[in-house]
């Protein structure tokens, strides 16, 4: 469904003393209709760049992207982001911020649109917040209509960019086993980034580590959970074990790396 | 300090409390000395009360203003007084002639207001949006913003002969700066996250113009409106008193001419008092824009 072939990014940092920075190295991957694959690195491996080619946002990669067999050369219907900030609107209420993505792709009737809204606003647990504007909804609701609007087109492909790094412990836990619950019905192929290891095996079906400098692919891990999944996973032995083996493949692969590099495994013992 | 270096069976010795009665010094002093911790501003005082300071200084300053001109303590002649403010209103109420001046500034207000407006948003929106006609339009707009409009006054008399047309155009090139400026900056500021969206979902150019960069330049553009309106109400006075003297700024000039400064004051009151309910009229649209804010 989704094919990643030997895609590479280059940057051109501007100003007077111009370098180049190479974001993304020979990465492939793959995924099939209806996976899950969450992708894991330390801040600046370029997984969001990666996600942002895949959207077809950044249209200068090297390689080939391809969405059903189609290559990716620029935005597309069936492709949705849910971005790293809420990235609302903060003068439309969480309904007309819900029905942004189909007001501008224009693919619905007015009737249907408003159905479809109103279905993603039950989906996500927004219902009776219809119209709260964005600046009275806290930080995990505001990701919720994020969800929502993205949920809203029916998304083949649905592309999640750390949307829960910026809650706290609680509210990520909760929303973590909200989009569980939610993707059981809506199985759309889904690339989620995250830097947390064990939001990554908890929510994909596959993980994929990334390394830094220059951004690649080091490290792809099977999670042996079965779907449907709850939360209650992340309380088994098994699940700590597969976090430990990732852990330390993670740091091995580090340690590869040049001093300077961030040590991984901020999610030590969060859980409350 | 160092009570943790006493031996713990051991208490420390109460201090004993002062048998010294306060005196009116030592209590004066614990009123300097004591600390006082910073107040939370972050509750700004409630409308009403506002209201009533604003009106109280008002009642205030004309109050002092009465009892030194009832008293002789200043030249009536020259600073008049407020009851002589009244009975000069009074007058000229009656012989039509404040009637007729306020009715020709409001006129030519509203008209070169409005045209502000209009070519203020229109231009700042096009300068703001279309970043090459911004650069080809800013070194003129910045020039024209900065130069002292008032000298283009004899140019603006010889281009449209003496009369409304003149007034309304020299307001037109104040007021319309502040707006145009303002709503520019509005629109060329474009919150990047929010156009990435407008982009997954395919929207156009247009898309994200309508739907991000004019709601967010709203705040901008009331900014510039507030200052255009301030500019414009000045610019009709000069313009008036410079030009065929009509309306409340002719009204101004002749009364000071003759050395009648109540009639004087009785103008300068009335564009005040304007200039004050424009404002806060200016403010509930503001608020009325404003609340998704919260």
């Amino acid at each position: 469904m989704l094919a990643v072939d030997h895609v590479s990014m280059t940057y051109r940092r501007g100003g007077k003393n111009a370098s180049l920075t190479r974001a993304l190295h020979d990465v492939s991957l793959s995924a099939q209709a209806g996976e899950f694959i969450t992708i894991i690195g330390p801040s600046g491996c370029g997984k969001t760049t990666l996600l942002y080619c895949m959207a077809g946002l950044n249209p200068g990669y090297e390689g080939r992207i391809e969405v059903d067999g189609e290559p990716v050369l620029g935005p597309a219907v069936g492709r949705s982001i849910v971005f790293q900030q809420s990235c609302l609107l903060p003068w439309r209420t969480v309904t007309k911020n819900v029905g942004y993505s189909l007001e501008l792709l224009r693919s619905e009737t007015k009737q249907e649109a408003a159905a479809r809204v109103q279905a993603a606003i039950d989906l996500v647990g927004l219902r009776g917040f219809e119209s709260y504007y964005p600046a009275q909804l806290s930080g995990g609701m505001q990701q919720r209509v994020n969800l929502a609007r993205a949920l809203a087109t029916k998304p083949r492909l649905l592309l999640m960019d750390e949307p829960f790094a910026s809650l706290d412990a609680l509210t990520k836990e909760l929303l973590q086993g909200e989009l569980l619950r939610i993707m059981r019905d809506e199985r759309c192929t889904t690339v989620f980034i995250t830097h947390d290891i064990e939001e990554a095996v908890l929510l994909g079906d596959r993980v994929i580590v990334m390394s830094p400098r220059p951004g690649r692919i080091v490290h792809e891990y099977k999670v042996p959970f079965d779907r449907p999944r709850d939360r209650e996973i992340a309380e088994s032995a098994e699940f700590s074990d597969v976090v430990r083996q990732l852990r330390a493949v993670m740091r091995e692969e580090l340690e590869r790396q040049p001093a300077e590099t961030e040590p991984v495994g901020t999610a030590t013992g969060r859980r409350a | 300090m160092s009570v943790s270096n006493q031996p713990p069976a051991v208490e420390a010795p109460a201090r004993k409390p002062s048998t010294v009665p306060p005196t009116w010094t030592s209590s004066l002093l614990a009123g300097i000395t004591k600390r006082r911790v910073a107040e939370d501003r972050s509750k700004p005082l409630s409308r009403r009360s506002r209201f009533i300071y604003g009106a109280a200084a008002i009642v205030v300053v004309l109050g002092l203003w009465q009892l030194l001109s009832s008293t002789h303590a200043v030249n009536t002649l020259l600073v008049s007084s407020p009851a002589d403010i009244v009975k000069a209103a009074v007058d000229l109420n009656d012989s039509g002639v404040l009637g007729s001046a306020v009715w020709q500034t409001t006129k030519v207000f509203f008209i070169s207001f409005g045209l502000s407006l209009v070519v203020g948003i229109g231009l700042g929106i096009m300068i703001g949006w279309y970043r090459r006609l911004g650069a080809l339009l800013d070194p003129i707009v910045s020039m024209l913003y900065a130069a002292p409009r008032v000298a283009l006054l004899p140019l603006i008399v010889a281009w449209t002969g003496i009369g409304d047309e003149a007034q309304i155009v020299t307001v037109l090139t104040i007021a319309v700066f502040p707006i145009l400026v303002n709503v520019q900056a509005g629109v060329s500021t474009v919150d990047r996250n929010l156009v990435q969206v407008a982009r997954t979902y395919l929207g156009s150019n247009f898309d994200v113009l309508r739907t991000i960069a004019l709601p967010a330049c709203i705040p901008h553009l009331v900014s510039g409106v507030r200052q255009g309106l301030a500019q414009a109400l000045l610019g009709v006075v000069i313009a008036e008193y410079l030009i065929g003297s009509t309306g409340i700024g002719g009204l101004i000039v002749s009364a000071g001419q003759t050395l009648n400064f109540s009639n004087a004051f009785v103008g300068v009151f009335v564009v005040s008092f304007a200039a004050l309910l424009l404002t806060s009229a200016l403010r509930r649209v503001e608020r009325r824009l404003d609340h998704w804010r919260v």
